[in-house]
């Protein structure tokens, strides 16, 4: 079956109902109809959707996909934890949460991490709550599948004016993944009025036949909290990775998100930030390499809904092979939305003149007084520079490399988890150099 | 140690360097003059090996070896340096990275031990003082927001550090005040002995005030017109590039 065929999503949606309604609260099974009804209303994405435009779509959609799969229990050979974490992190293997290998410190009755599972029967009420925010009626197809099937992900619920200080790691790990096995993975984080948190996210396997992971994460800013959310897309290019997060902000409250994407040979990250209520910023960064055959997609979009917010986008991409990337950034300033302040980035060095990048800022301003600016660049690796360093004695290789870590050294400067970083910069250098 | 025969070069078709010869020995400085458009810098950057000129003719020796044949990185390594006329920006590469791992690169080629940040720290700070340059222009990009000045003093103190055996310094005079000029001729001057050599490309008699060359050539269209000695230089800020170059045509 591959991904496409509608039918076989409509048996695996009776097939998953008849075995998990009854062991899952009744309400949560509406709501999974309610997200699979529709999913099939929206039906999958085609090339006439705008927002699916530029896409290898039968990349995707052609995919051969068997739901039970990522079941298998795997040999856990890729289960060193990475050596930037240090504490408080939950590792899901092929789509599963393993207590065995997470790290969970005793945290006070204030800060709660759970995992998906978990947090039903632990806190079911919070749990109906998150869910009935409707996300299931998002126009993205994926995202309502998403709802439909996830069982496992993480909860992350911070009370209110407490400040976690520790990041909390969250590793999804592919191991000894099964032939074009699925996996669904769906999380919530909320933070209460002044609550402060870090959270990674971080995706790697050691798989070498092709599966797909689709992760949503929901995340709900109150007053004041201040969230910062880290990505690194790291699968091996046998994989297919959906990322779709979804934030809400309150009042002056600040959501950081950076994402690093090098893996997987289909890659789709959908950030739908809401600036819900004044005075709160979102500041946005990733950086993205693609090669051979990978494609690659950001797609932001932010929502300025209530006056005086503050969004800021910088992304940058390194582009080689025959390569694809696609850099989407859409701003909305609803007409009450005065004093909004937005600005957008996207800069691009293409290694190779089969590599390809389409980068379209989509600006929809409907009030008068708003400061807005978009900007985006596609270029090469400067000659002049190159020589410049070569005609000191660093051979072409270095040299190039030297250019390309320093174009991307402003935006992996603002990673503030130093462990993280330079574990981050190592993989991204490591793929630059095969 | 450097031999230029008859050499020819080019630029997207168009012929700039039209047969030019000449020869520098240990110990010499050479000075290059002539009016604008006249090829000068693209010698120096034919000599450094830029992939943007094409060479259609002549040879090249360096310490008797073919150094047209070698890559931009191999003639460094090699010995050989260019100071740049303009010193490329590049952001997001702090200069202290870029001199150490560009001296290491040098050392292995002699066969030395790499420098590790103390030693090279120590080998840095004395060349920083005879340019009166301030220890915090390491740590920013490289050249990146440097005055015109602060570019060629960071040329010079490459110079010292990677202490080559050829320096072409391009027009490295250009542009600098009265008190950058004496410490760019006071790295120069340090930098040079007996078993180095020397190429300068200037347009002005004052570096020479305090750099004094053993040769004085009169490049125009291509190639070198006139040689003399130090009294060349008196000789054509008297008369201007047109003049003499007239005097010496007819």
């Amino acid at each position: 079956m591959n991904f496409s065929d509608v039918e076989f999503w409509k048996q695996a949606f009776t097939w998953r109902s008849s075995v998990l309604d009854g062991n899952e609260p009744t309400w949560l099974s509406k709501i999974r109809k309610l997200a699979f009804l529709n999913f099939l209303k929206q039906g999958l994405p085609h090339k006439k959707l705008e927002d699916w435009k530029y896409n290898d779509l039968n990349k995707l959609l052609l995919r051969d996909i068997c739901l039970t799969g990522a079941e298998r229990e795997g040999a856990l050979s890729v289960l060193d934890r990475p050596n930037y974490v240090n504490s408080n992190c939950l590792v899901f293997v092929n789509g599963r949460y393993c207590p065995e290998l997470s790290l969970r410190n005793e945290f006070s009755a204030n800060i709660n991490v759970y995992s998906f599972s978990e947090a039903l029967k632990i806190i079911p009420s919070l749990m109906k709550f998150l869910f009935f925010k409707k996300t299931y009626q998002t126009k993205q197809a994926f995202t309502s599948l998403n709802t439909a099937f996830a069982r496992e992900g993480y909860v992350l619920h911070i009370s209110r004016e407490v400040q976690l200080n520790l990041p909390i790691y969250i590793l999804f790990i592919g191991d000894h993944v099964n032939n074009n096995s699925l996996m669904y993975t769906h999380n919530f984080i909320l933070l209460e009025k002044g609550a402060k948190a870090t959270v990674v996210e971080h995706f790697y396997d050691d798989a070498s036949e092709p599966y797909m992971h689709s992760n949503f994460t929901e995340m709900y800013l109150l007053d004041n909290a201040v969230l910062t959310h880290y990505h690194l897309g790291d699968a091996s290019l046998a994989s297919c990775h959906l990322a779709d997060w979804h934030v809400s902000q309150g009042k002056n409250s600040v959501f950081r998100s950076f994402s690093c994407a090098l893996g997987s040979d289909f890659s789709r990250h959908d950030l739908h930030v809401q600036l819900d209520a004044s005075g709160a910023q979102c500041d946005l960064s990733g950086l993205y390499h693609v090669k051979q055959t990978q494609e690659l997609d950001y797609h932001t979009s932010i929502n300025h809904v209530k006056p005086n917010c503050k969004s800021h986008e910088y992304y940058k991409g390194i582009l080689n092979d025959s390569g694809h990337g696609i850099f989407n950034g859409k701003v909305t300033v609803y007409p009450n939305a005065q004093k909004s302040q937005t600005s957008q980035l996207n800069k691009n060095i293409l290694l190779s003149d089969r590599a390809e990048i389409d980068t379209k800022p989509e600006l929809k301003i409907y009030a008068d007084d708003v400061k807005c600016t978009h900007g985006a660049t596609v270029g090469q690796l400067s000659e002049d520079e190159l020589f410049y360093l070569r005609a000191r004695g660093i051979g072409e290789d270095v040299a190039r490399r030297f250019l390309l870590k320093a174009f991307i050294s402003d935006i992996v400067d603002t990673i503030d988890i130093a462990a993280f970083r330079d574990y981050m910069l190592n993989r991204m250098m490591r793929a630059l150099e095969v | 140690m450097l031999e230029i025969k008859n050499l020819h070069a080019s630029v997207q078709k168009k012929s700039i360097l039209k047969g030019v010869n000449l020869t520098i020995k240990p110990g010499e400085i050479h000075v290059l003059m002539g009016p604008n458009g006249s090829g000068k810098t693209t010698l120096g950057k034919v000599l450094a090996g830029s992939p943007n000129y094409i060479v259609s003719k002549g040879q090249v020796l360096f310490n008797h070896h073919d150094l047209l044949m070698l890559s931009p990185e191999e003639r460094a390594r090699r010995g050989l340096f260019l100071g740049f006329q303009y010193p490329v920006e590049i952001s997001g590469v702090s200069n202290i990275y870029f001199l150490k791992a560009a001296l290491n690169i040098l050392r292995a080629q002699q066969g030395l031990k790499a420098l590790d940040a103390l030693d090279f720290k120590a080998l840095i700070q004395k060349k920083l003082e005879i340019l009166e340059m301030d220890e915090s222009f390491l740590y920013r990009s490289i050249n990146e927001g440097f005055s015109g000045g602060e570019k060629k003093r960071n040329e010079i103190l490459q110079l010292l550090i990677f202490n080559p055996t050829l320096a072409v310094l391009d027009e490295t005079d250009s542009g600098l005040d009265i008190d950058s000029l004496k410490h760019v001729a006071e790295g120069i001057n340090q930098f040079h002995h007996k078993d180095n050599g020397l190429l300068l490309i200037t347009h002005y008699q004052r570096l020479l005030n305090y750099v004094r060359p053993d040769y004085v050539h009169l490049f125009h269209d291509g190639k070198i017109k006139k040689s003399g000695d130090y009294r060349l230089v008196s000789h054509l800020e008297k008369l201007g590039y047109e003049k003499a170059l007239t005097r010496e045509l007819a």
